[in-house]
Parts: C-alpha cells; sequence; structure tokens
C-alpha cells in the first residue's frame, strides 16, 4: 500500500495537495484501510453539508452561539483530514462569532460552501485512484 | 455480531470522527457504543455502566463536563477520557481536575487513542480485580511512608488518594525535605500502577548532558561512550510511574522533548528513530515556584501546564504542629534499634525546642537531627544540652519564647482602613481589591504562593488560576 500511496501522493501533489494535507490522509489511510476510505468520505460529505446548512440557517437567524458550535465541529472534522483551508476558514468563523465580530462573521460564512466542495472533490479524486 | 457487552462509550457529536474513533478502536477489538449528544450519552449510561467513556466537550446540547460531573458524583468505576479541540489545553486540565482519567487533544492519531483507551481499560480491569475503588483504611497518623496526622498533611493524603487513580500529571511542591519523593511513592502505590515500576530521576544530580540519554535511552554508537543500546527512564516505566525529581533544573532544550513525549506517548531513543508508545503517569517536584519559573523564562508555560494538573504542595515541617514530635520519637525507636542502644525519649526542654525551631531542612533535618543524637549518645532521655548545633544555640531563645507564649502574637484580623472608601466614588470594584489583597499577600511572602494561599486561607491552584486570568485580560 505505501508505494502505491507514495506514487498517488506525488501525482496529486500539484492539484490536490493544495486542498488536503497528504501525509495526514496518508496517516489516516495507514490506521484504517483503503476500503474504509470511500464510506468515510460518504458519511462525512452528509455531515458536513448538514453542518453548512446549520450554519447557514444561524446566520440568517443571528443566533452566533449555535454558529459558533458548528463552525467548531467543522473545524475539527476537516482538521482529521488534514483540509487546512477549510479548517482555518471554520476556526475564524468560531473565533470571530466567539468574540462578537459578527461583520466578519457575515463575511466568511459564505466562503465556506467553495471551500467545502473543493475538499469534498479532493477526497473523491483521491478515492477513486486509490480503489482503481 | 458477537454479544460482548461494549467496552467504551463513545461520545462525539461529528459522525466522522464517531465512525473513525470506532475504526481505529475495532482494529484492536474494542466494542463500542455511540452517542452524539449529551441527551443520547445520558441514555447509554443509564442503561448500564461502562469500563471508558471517551468524551468530547462540545456538544451540540451542551457541556461534555456535565457528564463528567455526573460520573465522578455517581462515583461509579468509568474512567474518563476527554478529547479536547487542539490548543485548549486549559479545559483539559480542568477535566483532569474535575476527575477525568486522561486526555486527547484533537487531531490525534490511532496510536495515541488505542494506547489511551487500552491503558484505562487495563486499569479499571486492575481496579476492579483487586476491589480498591474504595479508598483504603489509613491510620490518622501514618499514611504509606508518611508519619503524621497534623491537618496539613491530611489536605496531603487527602489529595493523594483523590488523584491516585487517575493517569492526570501530578506536580509537587514543597521545600527541600518535606517528603516530595515520598509523595510522588505514595501516589503510586495507592494507584492501579503499582504492580508497575516507579522509576525516579533527579534532574539536580545529572549532567545536563547524559539528561536525554537518561530519560529516553540511546542505541549503541549514539554518541561517544555509548557502546551499548540502553534503556531510558521513560521506557522502564512502561505501565508505571516517572517521576522526574528537580524538574526546574532541566534544560529549556529537553523540556522541548519531555513536552512531546507528554503529548504523544512516544519515545525516540537518542540516536534512533524508530518511535516507542509508552504508557506513562507522570509526577513531577521542584522546590522552586514553578510560576516565577515560567515567568523568568527559565521553565516553559506549555509544559507548566501540561504537568501542572493536580498541584500537591507539601507543608513545611514547622508548619504540621505535633508532627514534629512524632516523627522525632519514631526516628528515635528506628535509629536507637539501628544503633543497638537504648533511649527513653526526649525532655520537656528538649521537646519545646524541637516544636520552636524553623526546620528550614524540614523531616530530612529532622532525621539528621535525631540520628546525631543517637549515635554520639548513650542513651537514657535525651536533654537541650545533647542537642547538636544550630538546636543548642536556639535553645536559649527558646525559653524566652516560652515565657511570653501566652502572648504569642496572634494573626490580626484584617482591619483594612486603609482600603475602605469614605467617599461613594471612591468605591472600587470587588474583583480589583482582590487582586489587591492576594498580590500583596503574594510579595509579603516573597513571591511563596503556597505560602500566601495558606495565609490567606485559599488553595494554591485558585490564586494560580487567578494570577492566570489577570495575565490574560
Amino acid at each position: 500500500m505505501s508505494t502505491a500511496l507514495a506514487s498517488l501522493k506525488a501525482d496529486f501533489a500539484a492539484t490536490i495537495g493544495s486542498v488536503l494535507n497528504l501525509d495526514t490522509m496518508e496517516r489516516l489511510l495507514e490506521d484504517t484501510s483503503i476500503d474504509f476510505l470511500p464510506s468515510l468520505i460518504e458519511v462525512f460529505e452528509a455531515e458536513s453539508a448538514q453542518r453548512v446548512e446549520n450554519i447557514q440557517k444561524n446566520l440568517a437567524e443571528k443566533d452566533y452561539a449555535a454558529l459558533s458550535v458548528e463552525a467548531h465541529s467543522l473545524k475539527g472534522t476537516s482538521a482529521t483530514f488534514g483540509a487546512e483551508a477549510l479548517r482555518s476558514l471554520s476556526e475564524k468563523i468560531e473565533k470571530s462569532a466567539k468574540t462578537g465580530d459578527y461583520d466578519l462573521v457575515d463575511s466568511l460564512v459564505p466562503e465556506v460552501p467553495a471551500k467545502l466542495e473543493a475538499v469534498l472533490d479532493a477526497l473523491q479524486q483521491f478515492s477513486a485512484k486509490l480503489n482503481a | 455480531m458477537s454479544e460482548q457487552l461494549a467496552d467504551v462509550l463513545i461520545v462525539e457529536d461529528s459522525a466522522s470522527l464517531r465512525k473513525i474513533y470506532t475504526e481505529y478502536l475495532r482494529v484492536e477489538n474494542i466494542q463500542v457504543d455511540i452517542a452524539a449528544s449529551l441527551k443520547d450519552a445520558r441514555e447509554r449510561l443509564g442503561e448500564r455502566q461502562y469500563p471508558v467513556v471517551l468524551l468530547d466537550i462540545k456538544l451540540p446540547d451542551g457541556d461534555g463536563f456535565e457528564i463528567l460531573q455526573e460520573l465522578t458524583e455517581q462515583d461509579n468505576n468509568t474512567l474518563v477520557i476527554v478529547m479536547t479541540a487542539h490548543g485548549s489545553i486549559g479545559k483539559a486540565v480542568d477535566a483532569m481536575r474535575l476527575g477525568a482519567y486522561d486526555f486527547l487533544e484533537k487531531p490525534f492519531d490511532s496510536r495515541r487513542l488505542r494506547a489511551t483507551v487500552k491503558s484505562a481499560l487495563a486499569q479499571v480491569a486492575n481496579l476492579a480485580a483487586r476491589g480498591e475503588f474504595e479508598s483504603s483504611d489509613t491510620k490518622p497518623t501514618q499514611f504509606h511512608s508518611f508519619i503524621g496526622g497534623s491537618d496539613p498533611m491530611q489536605d496531603v493524603y487527602e489529595l493523594i488518594k483523590r488523584a491516585a487513580p487517575s493517569k492526570a500529571s501530578v506536580f509537587i511542591t514543597g521545600e527541600s525535605g518535606t517528603g516530595k519523593e515520598l509523595c510522588a511513592e505514595a501516589l503510586h502505590r495507592q494507584s492501579a500502577r503499582s504492580d508497575g515500576p516507579f522509576i525516579a530521576l533527579n534532574c539536580a544530580a545529572i549532567p545536563k548532558d547524559l539528561m536525554e540519554s537518561e530519560i529516553f535511552g540511546h542505541i549503541k554508537g549514539a554518541f561517544t561512550g555509548a557502546t551499548a543500546n540502553r534503556e531510558g527512564a521513560a521506557t522502564m516505566a512502561n505501565g508505571g510511574t516517572l517521576f522526574l525529581d528537580e524538574i526546574g533544573e532541566m534544560s529549556f532544550d529537553l523540556q522541548t522533548k519531555l513536552l512531546r513525549f507528554i503529548q504523544t506517548g512516544i519515545v525516540q531513543k537518542v540516536g534512533s528513530n524508530k518511535d516507542e508508545v509508552v504508557d506513562v503517569r507522570f509526577i513531577c517536584a521542584t522546590n522552586r515556584e514553578p510560576l516565577e519559573e515560567v515567568r523568568a523564562g527559565r521553565f516553559r508555560e506549555d509544559l507548566y501546564y501540561r504537568l501542572h494538573v493536580i498541584p500537591v504542595a507539601m507543608p513545611a515541617l514547622r508548619d504540621r504542629g505535633d508532627d514534629i514530635l512524632l516523627i522525632a520519637k519514631q526516628f528515635l525507636k528506628r535509629f536507637a534499634r539501628e544503633e543497638a542502644k537504648q533511649y527513653d525519649g526526649f525532655s520537656p526542654s528538649a521537646q519545646a525546642v524541637f516544636e520552636q525551631y524553623s526546620w528550614p531542612g524540614n523531616v530530612r533535618e529532622l532525621q539528621n537531627v535525631v540520628r546525631n543524637i543517637v549515635v554520639l549518645n548513650q542513651g537514657g532521655i535525651i536533654d537541650v544540652k545533647q542537642l547538636p548545633p544550630p538546636l543548642d544555640s536556639f535553645s536559649a531563645q527558646v525559653k524566652v519564647v516560652e515565657k511570653g507564649r501566652a502572648k504569642a502574637p496572634r494573626r490580626r484580623r484584617g482591619k483594612a482602613n486603609g482600603l475602605l472608601a469614605s467617599n461613594i466614588t471612591d468605591i472600587r470594584p470587588m474583583a480589583e481589591i482582590e487582586r489587591l489583597f492576594i498580590e500583596n499577600a503574594i510579595k509579603l511572602c516573597e513571591g511563596n504562593v503556597p505560602k500566601a494561599a495558606a495565609l490567606l486561607e485559599l488553595s494554591p491552584s485558585t490564586i494560580y488560576r487567578k494570577k492566570q486570568a489577570w495575565e490574560e485580560a
């Protein structure tokens, strides 16, 4: 598995490497199995779609406390995949919702769906190549 | 498939993380149940008792601390491993104080999770087998190797009993000779790890160059003189307790490596790149004021917070009242037996000297004094004349003190006139006054926080917490 992974990592370094930390992905796969990845991506996709929906709903209702909790969870899951850009965006949202910098929250939330889409895309590509 | 009851309840609101953790543990054949919220967790825990609960702190319907508190209050045998977000070490420390067994900082890898959960399960099995969840009966004047029934020592015994079953790091402070190593040994012997090794390392006694190899070991050829592979204290303590005495003496560079070890549970021998996972409980001690060391830049702040989870302040002998004579008599009995001599105790005036002397070297000094007396004299009742220096010169002052003892100065209950506002515009916030009082007390105690805490009748941890909050403000 490690040689296949190494060549995959090299292939992907230029493309999805900026969205996913491939070392983190590699460790995750070593700790579990290649077969495990598709079902994990499925759960992550459903979960994060729900979170984004909740965040948008919280924003519409100006419920920044709930919004901060959702952003915190999104931060945790994205860290697990090494999705650094999504993680740091979630962190910024969580922090500014907590400190009352609502203007910043308002401007950052619209960036989430695209960032998440990029992560899901990268995960799908990675998984497809791995299981090919 | 199997009818086996789950070993672990995972309380985690993220479905992806639940799935990953379950998979990590499945490989080790550890069965899990899951709960996605506080409500779920309460339902599961209402149905049965779990050996181990893996608990996320931030849950959609509340704070995981609630579950931790409920489990601690029920006093059942469940061990709780708390999962906190990266960078929230303060929460982890709070959790350990509330009785959590260990904590994991997210994101963590499978090795860390498996090692932590397996160690917790082993502890539960071990404790259950020995039926020692109840605190063992102890005579009030004796506890493990300690002698003494004074109030400050009762507090120490109680703290040891409460802290022992957890894996939380313990930070022992106290003057030289107060029994910091005895305290570490008692914590080890009182814990479920007592069958495992107790490895003590004195950071002040080992040359700085050799310290890393002493802790982590080395492989053959790692440096000049490394002629064979050698285990370090960290791996030798696997399954037991590692006691780092005089931790204030450790170089800043090595503190970084120690921090990494504590965070990951992984050690690398000097000269090797092979990781070894070890399961160790950390106890450290210093006779310096740790927070002062942090402030002076000599001790890493992050390491301090990792280690300073449960602080134990060993009282000075002079603050232990009747313990002084109790310990002196025990030493007298022991050394007389060793020297094959017959002693009949101390005269009242010798006792008065013992009671009023300040014992800067604490129990160790008392031990040396009694041994000196036993060796240099023939036996009978020990009188003032037989006391060695500096007690012999001190005894002259004792009589004076004895005369005036009836009017010994009592601490005045504060009438803080200067602080009482005489005008409504002078009224200041309580928090500000509290800070002023505490900081003044610390200053009067020359930076000795435990001493200031004792005089203010507060716990030292309260003061540390407040100081931290003021610094962050």
